[in-house]
């Protein structure tokens, strides 16, 4: 009787670290992956975005619009993912100030590029450190005006 | 030569100390670019080399607030001058941010102006132009942006400032051209070539400015 009952404590105690130790697996996978994010879209960043937007994302006096304190950025999260991918044209009012420089679109990024180039700006500048991923993506995509 | 002669060692130290100055830049004259002609003049009984720099050529084109813009507008000025056009994604938007520092420094200096040619002349109305320098916050007796006519652009480009301008459907934009800063004397002479998207290099032609407007005060 005591055997079993051992037997039952040690099986509880094993699969209960087990379990922790899943859940740590998960938590540790998800921050490398948040991790590799934002190191791949601050890349893509510098590669697509900050010539103009600059490297600090503060853009270029009434020319550019700044990614850095933007409520655009807070406020229209489509329109962001939108157009990165498909450009933007015409008058777009960021902190009060309008702005009407044309942005070039970059039909190239993949849906996962795009989610790491969100990570990274929401990240860094939108004070929100969350991921993005493909899928969502690929389903805002779907909505955009311009396709 | 005699190296234990006291005279002699004594030149060479000379000449070893003279040249030590030398090497040290910002003494020196900053350097004449371009093609250099060495013509002969006969004088009295004697000949005369003179050197013909390199010189920018007559140029006239309209700037963002309408005005003509000509050679005579950088009279008695040291200037920068660019290419660029307003809808260019790569490398244009860092040349204008790097431009814009040179503009800060300069601001109160009425001896240095700048001169950025569009090299899309059918977009880059005066009207754009305009639009575009006031948002960056600059006016035009400080940064001139001009426009004009495509091959007077492109060729003045090519053969004055020596930069390459060329229109191409397979890179972004549309457009091949060359990211350079190139710094012009009050003589029409180039004395200075960077790379306009890079910021060290403009850091170096920031530290030239102050080096060539010395040589005309020396005068």
């Amino acid at each position: 009787m005591l055997g079993i009952l051992i037997s039952i404590s040690w099986f509880l105690i094993i699969s209960f670290q087990c379990g922790t130790r899943e859940e740590d697996r998960t938590s540790r996978e998800e921050k490398i992956k948040y991790k590799q994010y934002l190191i791949e879209g601050k890349r893509l960043y510098l590669q697509h975005c900050s010539n103009c937007h600059q490297e600090d994302g503060s853009g270029l006096a009434r020319l550019y619009p700044p990614i850095k304190d933007s409520d655009y950025l807070r406020n229209n999260e489509k329109n962001v993912v939108c157009s990165v991918k498909y450009g933007q044209s015409g008058e777009i009012r960021v902190n009060g100030i309008i702005y009407n420089q044309p942005m070039p679109s970059n039909l190239r990024l993949t849906n996962l590029e795009i989610a790491e180039i969100m990570t990274y700006i929401y990240s860094t500048w939108g004070g929100e450190k969350i991921i993005f991923t493909h899928l969502e993506i690929a389903q805002v995509l779907d909505s955009c005006e311009k396709k | 030569m005699n190296f234990n002669d006291p005279v002699n060692s004594i030149i060479i130290l000379l000449i070893l100390a003279a040249a030590g100055c030398n090497t040290e830049r910002n003494n020196q004259k900053l350097p004449y670019l371009g093609r250099k002609q060495v013509n002969p003049v006969q004088a009295n009984n004697t000949i005369r080399y003179d050197t013909l720099y390199h010189t920018i050529a007559d140029f006239s084109f309209v700037n963002q607030d309408s005005n003509t813009v000509t050679n005579q507008t950088f009279k008695d000025k040291i200037y920068v001058a660019d290419f660029f056009f307003t809808t260019c994604p790569t490398i244009c938007p860092i040349m204008k941010a790097q431009m814009l520092r040179i503009y800060d420094t300069y601001k109160s200096n009425p001896e240095v102006m700048l001169l950025s040619h569009t090299i899309d002349p059918d977009y880059d109305t005066v009207a754009l132009l305009h639009d575009f320098a006031d948002r960056l916050g600059v006016s035009s007796d400080k940064w001139q942006f001009v426009t004009g006519n495509k091959e007077d652009i492109y060729d003045i480009g090519q053969n004055s400032y020596m930069v390459t301008t060329m229109e191409d459907e397979d890179v972004p934009g549309g457009y091949i051209h060359s990211g350079a800063f190139i710094l012009v004397d009050k003589d029409r002479h180039i004395r200075g070539l960077y790379d306009g998207t890079d910021e060290k290099e403009v850091d170096r032609l920031m530290k030239d400015i102050p080096r060539l407007l010395k040589e005309y005060e020396e005068i």
